[in-house]
């Protein structure tokens, strides 16, 4: 389901095919849903949830620890890779943390949006906005045994 | 010279219309924040935005629209509530659990009789 209040923001999702994926909430945000939550927000800010042990700070050395201490390293590009699964950390002009987005079995990727929707999106470049602003990493970790 | 009972009356009149218009004010800054933001995940740009910080502006006097608007539709109030109040009543084990986050700062609401 295409949905033009997405396009005005991310100008990039357009003629692409991207889908709305679940009801808006504030329970939860992309950092969490990049994990695999969807009952808490997590920011390093305090009375918010923040990974025990990681500095509470926004910026990309704490996000790239966060992600790290759940045992994915940064790898080179975000193409979809046989037993890994990818997650992609967004900074704004300022070099600061602003979005992350996690990749699916297909390829496609998947990004809660701020209190708002989440969306399954072809490729990183769509969410790449004024208020996402761009990729700044990837990071890759073997997928767990199931 | 109007009488007690007249002086009375006028005086609970502007109270209800400054209560009125401040109910106003707050709902149409909650809104625009709500639209302004409506993508945003960090907690410091939910929390700078400028309705928002008018709200915080409004100080003591908007604890209970907060506290109502927490208790109607959950969401991202607890910054402006612990600049107002200086209070913090979440538990560290529920931090960011907006859910168990609005219940605590309801909980205090009613025990200082904001609601």
């Amino acid at each position: 389901m295409a949905s033009n209040y997405l396009e005005l923001t991310f100008p990039n999702l357009r003629g692409t095919a991207y889908r709305i994926t679940s009801p808006s909430s504030p329970a939860y945000n992309c950092i969490a849903w990049a994990a695999g939550e969807t009952h808490r927000w997590w920011w390093p800010t305090p009375s918010y949830y923040w990974p025990r042990g990681i500095t509470r700070e926004a910026t990309l050395s704490a996000f790239l620890a966060v992600f790290q201490s759940l045992g994915y390293t940064v790898c080179d590009d975000a193409r979809l890779e046989a037993g890994f699964e990818k997650v992609a950390i967004y900074a704004d002009a300022g070099g600061v943390p602003s979005h992350a987005a996690r990749q699916l079995e297909s390829g496609e990727w998947t990004s809660k949006l701020g209190p708002d929707v989440d969306i399954r999106h072809t490729d990183l470049k769509s969410l790449e906005s004024a208020v996402y602003g761009v990729v700044s990493h990837i990071l890759s970790r073997r997928k767990p045994a199931r | 010279m109007p009488s007690a009972r007249t002086r009375a009356a006028r005086t609970r009149r502007v109270s209800f219309r400054a209560a009125d218009h401040l109910a106003k004010t707050f709902r149409q800054l909650a809104d625009r924040w709500r639209a302004e933001t409506r993508f945003v995940s960090s907690v410091e740009k939910l929390s700078m935005n400028p309705s928002y910080q008018r709200i915080i502006g409004m100080g003591a006097p908007a604890v209970p629209l907060l506290l109502r608007e927490l208790k109607e539709k959950p969401d991202h109030w607890f910054w402006a509530l612990e600049a107002i109040t200086g209070a913090n009543p979440v538990p560290v084990e529920d931090q960011g659990d907006i859910q168990k986050m609005a219940e605590a700062w309801l909980s205090w609401g009613h025990q200082h009789r904001y609601l």
